[in-house]
């Protein structure tokens, strides 16, 4: 979930700002402001991780806004929106993640949020890795995972749970007792499982470690999973099979 | 039959060498005036109608459909007066009635009411019955001039007045704004007609055309802190 602020001089302009990315989900908007330095100053109290900046504001400028807030966290994602095209350089210079130009396309600003979702899974996969590593073995918490769709809320307990996946946009837990559909996106589920030994593997699989039975190459150096059970074949990013090594143990 | 089929020139057999040099030379020299009249225009153009205020009306537009359509269609109607009006390049040298361009100038405004709601307060006191003849495109970029600098760059934004009187041989037409003013140095240049800076474009442009026609610019007064007030004095 992403916690975000807007910041533009123009009430409409928010307000289109704000419709577009209700529409796109997963985002959960802090704040907006029509005045640059008030921004500024509640940047402690939003804590937001995204912010969208217009360039053309008065008194400060969206990228002399962008060096403050970035001098102060600099993992916040800055997406700058603006009518003007010949700042994208800069823009980029200054390490914003994104450059919208308006009237804003649905479509667009959809890609940015993928783009930024699919960088900071990857931060959260060496976390995660990090964060197992040091566990070395030690269980915390409930040991059971919880999913719902519209129909129906299933427990599952985590060892009997083999992968995710998600199939034509929709989110599938594969246990030992079937498949069941579940509302959250990969991204929710590989943040939720984060105390527990699953490995977001490939961009649309999420594995329970413990059911690894066996990891093996396909075409060239990518490389393919089997579980105990299923004949199922995962397949694992050609980035990630260096990390999953590590997981599990195998020297790479 | 050499020339109607895009020839520049033609010399006969055989040439004579200063000739070939005077022709080359005449058709250098129009080719490059060519250019400065193209280059005057393309600068006239851009200083008129810019690309970033037309995105942001349409992403305005855009915004309105969703919360209140009726006004989205009057600011279509609006941007649609404001093209209208500033595109007309080609009888750039007529007058034009002063309703006419009071009409462009209504329909800016409105765009930037819906922009900047609140932060940007708008008086007229224009009297309906006066009306004149008058260079197109002289009054709205004034006033594009007093809300950028005036209004857009301050948070609290401010207000702009324009204001229509005349006597007996004038039209007066004002155009203030409670802005920052300018500073000394840069009015000094203005008021002797040199207008240096990229933003004074719109501004050389109508100080030329005002003095070919009445042999006088605009007239510029300001005062830092307070404000800043353009006067043009239109001959009836």
């Amino acid at each position: 979930m992403f916690r975000t602020v807007l910041v533009d001089d123009e009430e409409l302009a928010l307000n289109e700002l704000r419709f577009l990315l209700r529409k796109i989900g997963n985002i959960k908007i802090i704040n907006s402001y029509t005045n640059p330095l008030t921004a500024l100053e509640q940047l402690k109290n939003d804590k937001p991780n995204l912010v969208f900046l217009d360039i053309d504001m008065p008194e400060v400028s969206g990228f002399s806004l962008a060096q403050e807030i970035l001098s102060i966290k600099k993992n916040i994602n800055v997406v700058f929106v603006t009518a003007y095209n010949d700042y994208a350089v800069k823009a980029f210079e200054i390490n914003a993640v994104d450059y919208i130009l308006k009237p804003v396309s649905f479509d667009r600003l959809k890609l940015c949020i993928d783009r930024i979702q699919e960088k900071n899974v990857q931060n959260i996969s060496n976390e995660l890795l990090y964060e197992l590593q040091d566990k070395a073995g030690k269980k915390s918490g409930y040991n059971k995972i919880v999913t719902s769709d519209d129909s129906e809320i299933n427990i599952f307990n985590t060892e009997d749970v083999l992968y995710f996946t998600s199939e034509q946009g929709k989110t599938i837990i594969v246990t030992n007792s079937g498949r069941y559909n579940t509302k959250d996106s990969l991204d929710t589920w590989e943040v939720k499982l984060r105390a527990k030994d699953f490995y977001r593997c490939h961009r649309s699989y999420i594995v329970n470690i413990n059911r690894i039975k066996k990891i093996y190459s396909w075409f060239g150096n990518s490389y393919n999973i089997k579980l105990d059970i299923t004949n199922d074949s995962i397949p694992v990013s050609k980035r990630r099979v260096k990390d999953l090594k590590n997981l599990i143990g195998v020297a790479s | 039959m050499g020339l109607s089929s895009g020839a520049n020139d033609f010399l006969a057999k055989p040439f004579d060498k200063t000739e070939l040099k005077v022709r080359v030379d005449t058709l250098i020299k129009l080719k490059k005036a060519v250019d400065n009249a193209l280059k005057a225009e393309a600068c006239f153009l851009q200083s008129q109608i810019k690309p970033h205020f037309l995105y942001n009306t349409l992403n305005t537009i855009m915004a309105l459909c969703i919360t209140d359509a009726a006004k989205a269609r009057e600011l279509i109607l609006d941007l649609t007066n404001y093209l209208r009006k500033s595109i007309s390049f080609n009888n750039m040298n007529h007058l034009i009635d002063l309703k006419s361009e009071l009409s462009l100038v209504e329909s800016f405004l409105n765009i930037e009411k819906a922009r900047y709601g609140e932060k940007l307060k708008i008086i007229l006191n224009i009297d309906e019955s006066i009306n004149c003849k008058l260079p197109p495109l002289i009054i709205q970029p004034i006033v594009e001039n007093s809300i950028k600098h005036g209004i857009k760059n301050r948070v609290e934004g401010g207000m702009v007045s324009i204001s229509i009187k005349d006597d007996e041989s004038n039209v007066i037409i004002e155009i203030f704004d409670d802005g920052p003013g300018i500073e000394k140095e840069q009015l000094a240049s203005l008021k002797e007609g040199r207008f240096s800076s990229e933003d004074s474009i719109g501004l050389r442009n109508i100080y030329n055309r005002m003095h070919m026609l009445y042999g006088y610019g605009p007239e510029i007064e300001s005062m830092s802190g307070k404000g800043t007030i353009v006067s043009l004095k239109i001959k009836k």
